[in-house]
């Protein structure tokens, strides 16, 4: 049977076709028994499907609705806080990487309480002095020498060289002197830092049993360790 | 652009656009009207699909609510209807993949705790409410061993009688391709329901002839 025929067919069968086209195609229906026999059994399907009855009735209720979307409506608003405290806490460990990799990059030792401070302006890069500097230590080390001595070649024109106390520090922890806030003997006097004080009148070099230097300083209580 | 959405149908009754418009701007009571409108359908046409009553229901509900929680995604190029029973279709598609999933005997199960009820006004005998439920089974038996695409369009054309321009809407297609997706369901249901048909006349022979 051609396809075309049989769409009618079933369009037929189905109530979907009415007028002239029907009616003739009743009339070939009637004459040919292979026609009869498919348009009954879409005639008997369409019956079929038209005698399934409607579906129970449902027991809806506005109210019923009201309370799915209020949960839906709750989680939504539960699911964006959390989403916030995870961006938040992201955000913080970025931030901490981030001084993390400031703080590793910008300190080239640890620091000590000892440690000297300088001066921060007009200073050369310490790549410049600092090698030199940790040669000399070396070097002097090496020498066996009993009291080691510390020469800087290659002074920073604006601190030329330390104090004896800084000095002995430096020979303690000689790494590049750090950029941290200078104290409050710095910050009073930053005039000791830029030009070499020999000691003063008030002072007295001790050399200690273990081959360090002290000073001591008269009228004060305070003694710099070094060597 | 509110100027543009008809307030009202030739009855009087606020249309959908209006009524959507009026829930994008917070009025839930709008949406409950629209929610009274046309629950019934989806429903019946989600019955006809999954064919138990409280999972219709249900899946019904959960239509509604996505609708809800999607409405800012609605084009008012399309009718709601349409869109409603779209998402319905969707929600079908998913819970009948997933009982397909469970085994066999689980199925059996299901089936055979199906209620199938009777026409409320109609008063048959008891011997005609039999056969109506024995051949309202057969039909819907077959129907349920259709694949998705095939049940879809006969339940939207000769169960529910939707015209041929909305069950395009539907499948996103036009006229002439709603109506050949028809024809293809209806092609392929008599393929099922004829042996059953068969079946059921062999059986309702031998019960008279004993």
């Amino acid at each position: 049977m051609k396809r075309k025929l049989e769409e009618q067919i079933i369009a037929l069968a189905y109530g979907e076709l009415e007028g002239a086209e029907a009616e003739s195609l009743l009339e070939q229906i009637s004459q040919d028994p292979e026609l009869r026999r498919e348009y009954e059994a879409y005639r008997k399907q369409a019956e079929l499907l038209n005698a399934v009855p409607p579906p129970p009735a449902p027991s809806f209720s506005s109210e019923r609705l009201r309370d799915a979307v209020f949960q839906q409506t709750i989680r939504k608003q539960r699911a964006l806080p959390a989403l916030g405290v995870i961006g938040a806490v992201a955000a913080g460990l970025l931030t901490l990487v981030v001084v993390q990799q400031i703080a590793t990059s910008t300190r080239s030792a640890p620091i000590a309480d000892e440690t000297p401070v300088v001066a921060l302006q007009d200073l050369p890069a310490p790549h410049e002095w600092v090698p030199s500097l940790i040669e000399d230590i070396q070097g002097s080390v090496g020498s066996g020498t009993a009291e080691p001595t510390v020469k800087v070649d290659v002074a920073p024109p604006v601190a030329k060289q330390p104090a004896p106390a800084q000095r002995a520090n430096k020979k303690r922890t000689p790494a590049a002197p750090t950029r941290s806030a200078p104290s409050n003997e710095s910050a009073a006097a930053p005039d000791s830092l830029n030009e070499p004080s020999p000691p003063a009148e008030d002072e007295t070099v001790v050399i200690l049993e273990d081959g360090g230097k002290a000073i001591e300083m008269e009228g004060t209580e305070g003694v710099a360790f070094g060597g | 652009m509110d100027a543009a959405i008809p307030k009202q149908d030739a009855m009087g009754a606020t249309t959908d656009e209006a009524l959507i418009q009026a829930v994008r701007e917070g009025d839930f009571q709008a949406y409950e009207v629209l929610y009274e409108r046309h629950r019934l359908a989806v429903y019946r046409f989600i019955y006809q699909m999954v064919q138990r009553q409280e999972e219709a229901e249900d899946i019904t509900q959960e239509a509604f609510v996505r609708a809800f929680t999607n409405l800012h995604k609605f084009q008012a190029k399309a009718r709601f209807s349409t869109w409603i029973t779209r998402i319905a279709l969707n929600l079908c598609t998913d819970r009948i993949r997933m009982s397909q999933r469970r085994s066999n005997l689980e199925q059996k199960e299901a089936q055979g705790g199906l209620e199938w009820m009777t026409m409320a006004n109609a008063a048959p005998s008891p011997v005609e409410k039999i056969e109506q439920e024995r051949r309202a089974k057969i039909v819907r038996d077959a129907i349920a061993q259709l694949p998705e695409h095939h049940r879809t369009a006969i339940v939207m054309r000769d169960l529910e009688g939707k015209d041929y321009e909305e069950i395009g809407e539907v499948f996103g297609c036009s006229n002439g391709g709603a109506k050949l997706r028809v024809l293809r369901a209806r092609r392929a249901l008599r393929k099922i329901l004829e042996p059953l048909l068969e079946e059921g006349m062999a059986n309702e022979v031998s019960n008279d002839e004993a």
